[in-house]
């Protein structure tokens, strides 16, 4: 196995106490998606929508409308389903910025879902579309939806993290066509810790290339160390936030195609609980006859 | 909605020989989950291949010899789920095996989907596009046989337990296949960009599959494939 590639320096971690956060239990019922698709002024009754419950997921849908909420995570998508990333023929073609983030700063605000002094800087992603026929002719690449996301940053540092994350999408009219929210409720702070009882950036290192060990990589290639909170994704139940090391790394065969993945680990030298989610379990079949 | 047939392949596990590349972790999660998902709704799932079970001859049209077997497998289903490692030369995209049979490596070069049964395909793969401009996306045309719209990521996307469950249950109920894929696959923290391309006889027909396309097209085929329309979300640096 090759040794990691790592051509950047070390990530700093600030000399300061850390806290470990307790999240808060999640017991959402079939009600709660209810009350939660008020808040987006639909009615919110079976009379005029419909529930549909999985395993992990209740779903509302009212008129063109869909609430999505995740039962392990807490996490909760709202769709305006007849406008999100649907291509009107319009266009934003001079996207405003600041009035982007002014709609989305007033929606952040007015309906509490997250609080706005726990988020970081504004970032943004956009919905592309574009046409192009066999006699090789194309329409105009156009943007149809812009989403403006909000980070969550705990104690001053960043969560780096699928979670700890809202979305508010808008169309080329401006209008909110889509909020997404991974953003878990803190209980308690669990316990607080110093500098000293956190690993150094080497420790995630060396995890790493134990975790790549068993893979048929000629070489393995680290751009960054990151130190952050970790919040987990969508479909994921977690217990505590604390601070964690994000290695984004890339694999390269020998036909040269390159794979890429996330590694997260504690920082703690005492960490709470498992941060990186569990391989599944691997399904073995019986050779394939034909 | 009629009766959808699905299949699903993925490649996790592959061995020191010649067609080694990097194990991955949930290359059959996501497929398994999938193919999962569809069948507790009802829909059959005719066949579920993993590691060295999936063969690049499921993919080769039968047109291009060497066993191409594709009628009978990625062809003879309607929703067809996909995961591998992937690369792209931005004019064919090219998936490696663990087992060969006839090849370590497929190409789309060889892909004819459509062809029988199949509406909806989804290559959870990195490099189903290298990039977005015209040529990289007409490279899609010469695969496109009837197909109504392929799925992919444009360059390399992370390997995650994520979407595969939370995109069978949107289409499921009644989300359209491209806006479903487009949403649930995106991740702004991974890099993950997710992108469908529809095609149709003409630009209103690729752009009416890529609004309002759901399941219950099934039955909607095209007559011929004179258009694509293609959507994709991507971080945004302004």
């Amino acid at each position: 196995m090759p040794k990691i590639e790592y051509a950047t320096s070390d990530v700093i971690i600030p000399n300061k106490e850390f806290r470990i956060f307790r999240l808060a239990p999640l017991n959402i019922t079939s009600n709660d998606v209810l009350e939660l698709s008020k808040k987006f002024t639909l009615k919110g009754t079976l009379d005029v929508g419909r529930i549909s419950i999985t395993e992990n997921i209740i779903q509302y849908f009212e008129s063109g409308y869909q609430i999505k909420h995740c039962l392990k995570s807490g996490a909760f998508r709202f769709r305006n389903t007849v406008k999100s990333k649907i291509d009107s023929g319009k266009s934003i073609i001079e996207f405003d910025k600041q009035n982007a983030i002014k709609i989305a700063g007033n929606f952040i605000n007015a309906s509490k879902h997250i609080p706005i002094d726990e988020t970081g800087e504004i970032k943004f992603n956009k919905t592309v579309t574009k046409q192009i026929l066999t006699d090789g002719t194309s329409a105009e690449e156009r943007i149809i939806e812009v989403g403006i996301i909000f980070p969550r940053v705990i104690d001053e540092i960043p969560v780096d993290s699928p979670g700890g994350k809202a979305f508010v999408y808008i169309n080329h009219d401006y209008e909110i066509t889509g909020f997404d929210c991974y953003w878990r409720q803190i209980q308690s702070t669990e316990a607080t810790v110093s500098a000293s009882e956190i690993h150094p950036p080497s420790f995630a290192l060396e995890r790493l290339q134990s975790h790549v060990e068993y893979s048929f990589a000629t070489k393995i290639e680290v751009k960054e160390i990151r130190f952050g909170y970790f919040e987990d994704g969508w479909g994921h139940t977690q217990e505590f936030v604390q601070p964690a090391y994000i290695i984004p790394y890339t694999l390269f065969s020998r036909a040269g195609i390159k794979s890429t993945a996330m590694f997260v680990i504690s920082a703690l030298k005492k960490p709470y609980g498992e941060i990186m989610q569990r391989p599944p379990e691997k399904i073995i079949q019986y050779p394939r006859q034909k | 909605m009629g009766v959808i047939t699905v299949g699903v392949e993925g490649v996790n596990d592959f061995h020191n020989d010649a067609c080694a590349e990097p194990n991955r972790t949930y290359n059959i999660y996501r497929p398994a989950v999938f193919a999962q998902t569809m069948q507790n709704y009802g829909l059959p799932v005719l066949f579920q291949w993993f590691d060295d079970n999936a063969w690049e001859t499921d993919f080769r049209d039968p047109s291009f010899g060497n066993g191409g077997d594709s009628h009978n497998w990625s062809d003879n289903v309607n929703f067809y789920y996909y995961a591998d490692h992937g690369g792209n030369n931005n004019t064919n995209m090219s998936i490696a095996f663990s087992f060969s049979h006839n090849q370590c490596q497929g190409n789309s070069s060889t892909w004819r989907f459509g062809s029988t049964n199949l509406k909806w395909l989804v290559f959870d793969c990195c490099n189903f596009v290298s990039g977005t401009n015209n040529n990289q996306l007409a490279s899609w045309f010469q695969s496109a046989n009837g197909v109504h719209i392929l799925m992919g990521f444009i360059g390399e996307s992370v390997d995650t337990d994520g979407y595969a469950a939370d995109f069978a249950s949107d289409i499921l109920n009644g989300s359209t296949v491209a806006g479903a894929w487009v949403n649930d696959a995106y991740s702004w923290w991974d890099n993950d960009f997710p992108i469908a391309i529809a095609f149709g006889a003409d630009g209103n027909e690729s752009q009416s599959r890529l609004n309002n396309e759901t399941l219950e097209y099934l039955f909607f085929d095209q007559i011929s494939v004179g258009s694509l329309s293609a959507k994709w979300q991507v971080n945004w640096e302004i």
